[in-house]
């Protein structure tokens, strides 16, 4: 069952990306330094969750359908070997967990809004991915094993539990070519209950 | 682990009973458990190297001597898999991490208070000398390769750090319910003279609660 939505999802996000592409003049591109990607906002007179895209380094708000994050060559990381849902052996293009010159640090925050109205967690799923042929998306803790996200079903990671006020994964893209990842968070506010964001599309052209 | 968690309790617990009697006069341990806290924070100064605590969540600076880190229950996880330094993969191990995990200390170090050019290579070295009890300092690569900077088992660790930098370490503790000393020193050889500046061994003090 959630191969199937998946699959049927990968194909929305590709008709999104085909969409996006049409507008790509508008986009900001992002190709270094700290960002926030997805940055979490609550509005309660409205009872809204949002994404947004935090550009720490650039100090700038945006809309994620308009950012395009360029992962460029100097991202491009070589293993040995793979490891089951993180990494390819050989090519692999890195988002690194700590800042790194010239590359993309990308992360995600609670800070705009109080967790511990929500429970002291947000739900957080990865609901859409178009992927180039063979590419898979795996967002994990270096330092527990912890797979946050993951574009392939079999690897049981569609979706976390976000308890951070901020925090860096790594991120890796197993193949050069474009990316189209859509989330959509949701949580239960102690006072306004449930509630559920929109689903927002993030594109990433690798390699 | 060079000492039993129980010894390591018993003797910081002597210690604490001897210190506290004098220390009366003198402000207590402040304890502080959640947030950003660069503890190895280097300053230079007037011709010297100083140790300090920079406690970011509070916005103060702190005598590492008065200054309790307290480890919460929280930071209480397994050894996973690769990281035979910590123990047997599965045994229980209390780890501070170097990302921002609520409720937790956030803990690195700091040199933004030594000015480059000062140093050769603009660089120090830090070394922890010893520690009471079952204690490793590690960092961690993109894909969760550790390196071991400090290994209580193995003795003094040292590592070099650029100046004007700040960086997040991993703190692993073996065992909660005791007190943890680590003895520090940051070092560094002047630009002009060649000499070796030092802060001396600075003692640290963490509390792992159970």
């Amino acid at each position: 069952m959630r191969t199937n939505a998946i699959k049927a999802g990968a194909v929305l996000g590709a008709v999104a990306a085909l969409l996006f592409a049409g507008q790509a003049q508008a986009a900001t591109t992002i190709s270094s330094g700290h960002v926030d990607a997805l940055a979490f906002t609550y509005d309660d007179t409205a009872n809204a969750l949002g994404i947004e895209v935090h550009d720490e380094t650039g100090n700038a708000v945006y809309d994620p359908a308009d950012v395009l994050f360029d992962v460029h060559s100097g991202h491009l990381v070589n293993r040995p070997g793979a490891d089951a849902c993180k990494f390819d052996a050989g090519d692999n293009w890195v988002l690194p967990r700590t800042e790194t010159a010239g590359l993309i640090w990308a992360g995600w925050s609670t800070e705009e809004l109080d967790l511990a109205d929500f429970g002291g967690s947000l739900q957080v799923e990865l609901v859409d991915a178009a992927t180039p042929t063979g590419g898979n998306v795996s967002v994990f803790d270096a330092t527990t094993g912890a797979v946050r996200f993951h574009t392939d079903p079999a690897c049981n990671a569609s979706g976390t539990a976000v308890t951070e006020s901020h925090h860096h994964p790594t991120w890796v893209f197993t193949e050069p070519g474009t990316y189209a990842l859509t989330f959509q968070a949701s949580g239960t506010h102690a006072v306004d209950g449930a509630v559920t964001s929109a689903e927002v599309t993030y594109t990433f052209d690798v390699g | 682990m060079k000492r039993s968690a129980a010894t390591a309790v018993a003797a910081a617990a002597a210690v604490l009973a001897v210190a506290a009697p004098s220390a009366a006069q003198q402000t207590s341990f402040d304890i502080i458990d959640e947030g950003h806290v660069d503890v190895f924070g280097v300053a230079y100064e007037d011709g010297e190297l100083d140790l300090h605590i920079h406690d970011d969540e509070n916005g103060v600076e702190r005598d590492p001597g008065s200054t309790a880190l307290r480890v919460n229950p929280a930071a209480r996880t397994t050894v996973p898999a690769g990281y035979d330094f910590l123990g047997e993969e599965g045994d229980d191990v209390w780890i501070l991490p170097d990302t921002n995990v609520e409720g937790l200390l956030f803990a690195g170090w700091a040199t933004e208070e030594v000015p480059d050019g000062v140093f050769v290579d603009d660089t120090l070295t830090i070394t922890v000398h010893d520690a009471w009890g079952d204690v490793d300092l590690y960092t961690v690569d993109d894909f969760g390769d550790p390196t071991v900077l400090f290994d209580s088992a193995e003795g003094p660790g040292s590592w070099e750090v650029g100046t004007g930098g700040h960086g997040h370490l991993n703190w692993a503790f073996g065992e909660a319910g005791g007190w943890y000393k680590l003895t520090v020193e940051a070092e560094g050889v002047l630009e002009d003279t060649n000499q070796t500046v030092s802060t001396g061994e600075v003692d640290y003090w963490f509390y792992v609660a159970c």
